[in-house]
């Protein structure tokens, strides 16, 4: 089935896995869970017209039922201070409930938290009221120590996991009261309730003998014994089978209205599509290129979002000729991205001009938007000193323009894209050729120490909050995930400190100064925003999803009984 | 004769030992940090080393080959860096689904390909023969994730007749028609090329022993053909087909990789192949010294076997 | 390709006696054709060889289109007078693609081969006949290497190192030289002990002109049987790495990486051709391989009675 069997990574999911993965291999701080309370930057286009099927219309919820989910791939951790794969995450936050949580427009809301943490006038002192009528799987109430003893995990020294940023301006948590926690901040940190408080809360009656860097085995964190307080526990992890999941009947906020949720895997999205087909599934993620088949199947509605992910190609500015922003820009004027996206997404996905998602508070329609003009293009390259010899080829100083793609193997669209961006290259006379990687590889030759690569391509999944310092600021660089050394100082200039406002009109405004840069500058060239689509029976009702791509509010699923 | 299953024995040691450098070696020329998932670029050069360090993966190389060696005759295969799972636990989980596929394909592919193999090595030339000559070679000749997948969307997808994948119906009860149901396709799938290429093994062994001495004797002797084949010939091609088995064994256990990822089949194979895009190094050198050591227990019966059924063999 | 070159130095099986091979040289060898030509189906296979593989040969001759120009209006498009086989999902014409894919999956099948059969032919006869502890060490090495489920080396080798067309060539070299070593080193111990090589061994002949000269054209036969089925063996193998997404990397074309990314349930459903084509192209070569092999093994055996 998939080539790239890989299973792990076939599909559009398992490229959004991989995602993630590049993420917190390059460490999840860009990312992570949490948005930040701000004004949505309102609906996206999900084609497809799923909407009508969002539950509601379709009368009261109904109690019970169970459905099976095509899982593709193992968690690994259950942790949430260690899951760092999707397949993780997405299971960790049906396990586990966090202080805030995002909703559909990627903005924060209190799950835990009676309402949105109070902040002082000076932004250094976040007051958080718990809910009093939350409790673990197992009987026991979620306090404020349940809380303290979480977020202590990520100061802990001992702790070996990828989130340490997140905290880094933390000084002090404590509990102030039973349902009462005070964060103490050594400077504002507008990207707190985005970050840190959307980590999943862990329960202290169990972890709290084990030491930090000992959670991460415990078998707590990997295996059935994992307890939360999310809507759903796992009563069964049969490896290599399934994950049985069951209603938390004690769950604090709406539903779970299903009984049990049953997580099947299969690494492969063939076998996934070929099982949503032969009624052995009832929800599975799509790749956008077997929508119409997913869409031709009767009884299954697919519902589509753009994904708050982007694809990009990442130059090296530190070699020739990518050190000049004009040869940069003559790059992604030469690259047909419209063309892309229909030919490789079939048209689902939308170009990205701007380094962040347009659902973000951070966004602006206000930025530069790079033409596709392969004429500009060679312009361009024209007066950066190259020119075109007799064959077409593109010559400086008499040496071929001639750089190697490289991107890693799992993500099938991307390898597509690849191939297709190297053609249109060629046709302006330059010579790519093209690496493909596994994904262990790959990571290894793009980050410190090594940066061992001319261009690469890449994704991002990104974080709820758009701070741009981790992917361009030049400190970034020796360690961090600037790994295509973009090294500007107006941009460090204008980046800086941007997570120290604490208004968000004042913090956006910053942002996007800075990433005004970065695009004059075309430190990437941006490719686009993939849709990700996902089917399920018509059965299901209150079926949401996020741009995510998880199993967005499955507690407010349910099934109609016939 | 246990002089000669001492020495049979005794000889498979340094194959273990040999076995087990390769195993450990491979790992060492891997370019890159097995850590590389695992670690954030964030974190400093310092703590980088301390992790190396932590993970004993800073030690000389001959000191983490003994190490992991000693470890592995104590039964302790170590832990997955990717779930820090016990990796014999890991191993033991899916054995089971894994041994389950290799047996039926077995039985499958000696039901098939002897009667076959016989039959047309009888009538060596004749139109059968063709046909089951043709036949086989098609089982060769077809890279087998395409014919499963093939037999995927026409079978379970458009007709409905099996299920797409998988050890059972979940969340059921245990139910061995259920069981049977999920492993036809991927056990036959499995079986393919070895059915073709014991077909042609058993054709060409019957055909041997066909014109030898003893048998023609006992054709002279006015025995009936039929007796003739089933108890002096056929004996005697059999016996080479034992030493067969424990050859295809590594193709069996090859195969599974294809067929348990196509089938998702929770085994050892599509374990293996998890790990090894993940590169859960742990768990790639424990699989892959797992299924040599299999392979060199498997000759070892079938030596064994031979030695015993066989009362021709030299000691 | 050079099978023929091969047969000429095909020296009579063991079974006849030196003094004897002599004068029948001739009659030795058109016998083996005979017997070869009067098997149908190794005759169909080698007919289709030749067509196949002139075909790769001639690729940039008979190719209609760059195989690597994608289009990506024509994903996808069906059999047509621009496209003869159809387009794949970049909208590749499928007919030139193949074509020069056929370049190298033979490349890489018959390189492989090549240096196998070097390999284990260099190691089996050494091993026979010098006997003793070089043949215990040497077959011990066997022995290890054998033990492998070879996928498993291949996918671990594979994944750790990049999957270029001398890499792949190297590793099933590497993993596949031990079925011939085995072969030559019992030919050589049934060999040795005649009477042509004691009257070498007798007039002093150096060794090395003895097991070149002298022992090896003897045991050639089932050499050239193992490697013709070899070839059609690494080309499934090939396949099955692109299936599990570690073959040669795009965009250079093999017929493995075309079926494989050609895996696809979309695909099956709504454009048949392209998974059909390089499946039977791969289908076709293999058997054809194995007719090839399986007629010679006929050929070469003195056993096998002609009909």
């Amino acid at each position: 089935m998939g080539k790239k069997a890989y299973w792990l990574f076939l599909s559009m999911v398992l490229a959004l896995g991989l995602v993630l993965t590049a993420c917190n291999g390059g460490g999840e701080d860009v990312d992570t869970e949490g948005g930040d309370d701000a004004d949505p930057a309102g609906e996206d286009e999900g084609e497809d017209a799923a909407e009508d099927e969002n539950g509601e219309a379709a009368g009261e919820p109904q109690e019970g039922g169970e459905i099976i989910i095509g899982q593709p791939g193992e968690p690994n951790n259950l942790h949430s201070a260690y899951a760092s794969d999707t397949q993780s995450t997405d299971i960790v936050r049906m396990i586990h409930a966090g202080v805030l949580r995002y909703n559909e427009d990627m903005e924060m809301e209190p799950d835990v938290a009676a309402e949105m943490p109070e902040v002082s006038e000076d932004g250094l002192t976040y007051t958080i009221e718990l809910r009093d009528d939350v409790y673990f799987h197992d009987g026991e109430q979620l306090t404020a120590d349940d809380v303290v003893f979480t977020y202590e995990v990520f100061l802990d020294d001992d702790y070996t996991g990828n989130r340490i940023t997140q905290f880094d301006r933390v000084d002090h948590i404590e509990a102030t009261d039973e349902f009462e926690v005070t964060i103490e901040l050594s400077e504002p940190d507008a990207a707190l309730e985005a970050s840190a408080l959307g980590f999943e809360i862990m329960p202290e009656h169990i972890l709290g003998d084990v030491a930090a860097d000992e959670q991460e085995d415990h078998e707590f964190s990997t295996s059935d014994a994992v307890v939360g307080a999310g809507p759903l526990q796992l009563a069964e992890w049969d490896h290599g089978t399934s994950l049985t999941l069951e209603a938390h009947d004690e769950y604090h906020g709406e539903g779970p209205y299903l009984d049990t949720v049953t997580l099947r895997l299969a690494e492969d999205a063939n076998a996934i599509l070929a099982m949503l087909q032969a009624g052995e599934v009832d929800h599975a993620n799509i790749r956008p290129q077997d929508l119409e088949t997913a869409e031709a199947i009767d009884g299954v509605t697919v519902v589509a979002e753009t994904g708050y992910n982007y694809n990009y190609i990442g130059w090296n500015h530190d070699r020739p000729p990518f050190d000049d922003p004009g040869v940069r820009r003559a790059m992604t004027m030469a690259i047909d991205r419209e063309a892309i996206i229909d030919g490789v997404l079939q048209g689902h996905a939308e170009i990205a001009h701007f380094p962040h998602h347009p659902m973000s508070w951070a966004y602006s329609d206000d930025i530069e938007e790079v033409p596709y003009d392969p004429e500009g293009a060679v312009e361009l390259l024209e007066e950066a000193g190259f020119e075109q010899n007799e064959e077409g080829q593109m010559e400086y100083e008499g040496e071929p323009f001639s750089f190697e793609l490289l991107t890693n193997q799992e993500s099938h669209a991307r390898v597509d894209w690849v191939v297709v961006v190297q053609d249109m290259l060629a046709d302006i006379g330059i010579d790519v050729q093209t690496d493909t990687m596994e994904f262990g590889a790959y990571l290894d030759r793009i980050q410190p120490p090594n940066w061992d690569f001319d261009a690469i391509a890449g994704a991002w999944s990104l974080g709820i909050d758009p701070d741009p310092e981790p992917l361009w600021h030049s400190d970034n660089y020796e360690q961090g995930q600037n790994n295509i050394h973009y090294n500007s100082e107006e941009f460090d200039e204008l980046a800086e400190d941007n997570r120290s406002f604490v208004d968000q009109d004042e913090r956006a405004e910053a942002i996007q100064a800075a990433y005004a840069q970065v695009t004059e500058d075309q430190a990437y060239t941006f490719m686009y925003y993939p849709d990700i689509h996902q089917a399920h029976i018509d059965e299901i009702q209150g079926f949401q999803m996020s741009p995510r791509g998880d199993y967005f509010r499955i507690e407010e699923w349910w099934v109609e009984e016939e | 004769m246990t002089a000669y299953i001492i020495r049979r024995i005794l000889m498979t040691i340094p194959i273990l030992i040999g076995i087990s450098i390769i195993s450990f070696g491979i790992m060492q020329f891997a370019p890159g940090e097995p850590t590389a998932l695992d670690l954030d670029p964030n974190i400093s050069p310092e703590d980088r080393e301390a992790q190396l360090e932590e993970m004993g993966l800073n030690d000389p190389i001959p000191v983490q080959y003994l190490r992991w060696a000693g470890n592995i005759l104590q039964g302790d295969l170590g832990s997955s860096f990717i779930t820090n799972r016990d990796v014999a636990t890991m191993i033991t989980e899916r054995l089971p689904n894994t041994l389950v596929l290799m047996i039926t394909s077995t039985v499958m592919t000696m039901v098939v390909a002897i009667p076959i193999g016989i039959v047309s090595a009888i009538r060596q030339y004749s139109k059968r023969d063709y046909v089951f000559t043709f036949a086989s070679f098609f089982g060769v000749s077809i890279p087998n994730f395409w014919l499963g997948l093939m037999l995927i969307i026409f079978l379970s997808v458009q007709l409905g007749w099996f299920p797409v994948g998988g050890v059972g119906t979940l969340g059921g009860e245990f139910n061995l028609f259920d069981r049977l149901h999920h492993l036809l396709l991927p056990a036959l799938v499995l079986a393919t090329a070895d059915m073709a290429q014991m077909t042609r093994y058993t054709r060409t062994s019957m055909l041997e022993v066909k014109n030898q001495d003893y048998v023609r004797t006992a054709r002279a002797k006015g025995f009936k053909e039929g007796k003739v084949v089933y108890k002096h010939a056929l004996r005697n091609a059999l016996m080479p087909l034992i030493t067969m088995f424990g050859l295809l064994l590594p193709t069996f256990i090859g195969g599974s990789v294809v067929v348990e990822q196509i089938f998702t089949w929770p085994g050892i194979g599509q374990l293996f192949l998890d790990s090894t895009f993940q590169r859960d190094y742990p768990v790639i050198m424990a699989l892959t010294m797992f299924g040599a050591v299999l392979v060199v227990l498997g000759n070892l019966i079938a030596d064994i076997l031979y030695a015993v059924v066989d009362p021709r063999i030299e000691y | 390709m050079d099978e023929n070159q091969m047969k000429q130095e095909v020296k009579p099986p063991p079974q006849v006696t030196g003094a004897e091979t002599l004068g029948k040289h001739e009659s030795m060898l058109s016998i083996i054709l005979k017997k070869f030509f009067q098997n149908k189906l190794a005759v169909i296979g080698l007919i289709m060889l030749t067509i196949i593989i002139s075909s790769a040969i001639f690729a940039p001759w008979l190719a209609t289109h760059d195989p690597n120009a994608t289009s990506t209006l024509d994903r996808l498009a069906p059999p047509s007078a621009e496209n003869w086989l159809g387009a794949d999902h970049l909208g590749r014409d499928i007919y030139s693609r193949m074509l020069y894919a056929g370049q190298m999956s033979l490349w890489v099948g018959f390189a492989a081969m090549l240096s196998a059969t070097t390999i284990g032919v260099v190691v089996g006869s050494v091993a026979g006949y010098f006997g003793g502890w070089i043949d215990g060490v040497l077959m011990r090495v066997v022995d290890i290497i054998i033990s492998f489920p070879s996928i498993f080396l291949l996918i671990t080798i594979v994944s750790v190192f990049r999957p270029s067309p001398e890499m792949l060539i190297i590793v099933f070299a590497i993993l596949s030289w031990t079925g011939t070593a085995r072969i030559v080193r019992s030919e050589f111990l049934s060999l040795k002990k005649r009477e042509f090589v004691l009257a070498a061994q007798t007039l002093g002949l150096p060794k090395r002109r003895i097991i070149f000269g002298h022992i090896l054209p003897n045991a050639i036969g089932p050499v050239i049987v193992a490697a013709t089925l070899a070839i059609g063996a690494f080309i499934i193998t090939e396949s099955t790495l692109s299936f599990l997404g570690l073959g040669i990397s795009p965009p250079t074309a093999t017929w493995g990486n075309m079926l494989s990314d050609s895996q696809d349930l979309t695909v099956f459903l709504t454009a048949w051709y392209y998974p059909l084509f390089p499946g039977l192209m791969i289908f076709i070569t293999v058997l054809s391989f194995n007719f090839v092999g399986d007629g010679l093994r006929d050929a070469l055996d003195p056993r096998v009675v002609e009909k």
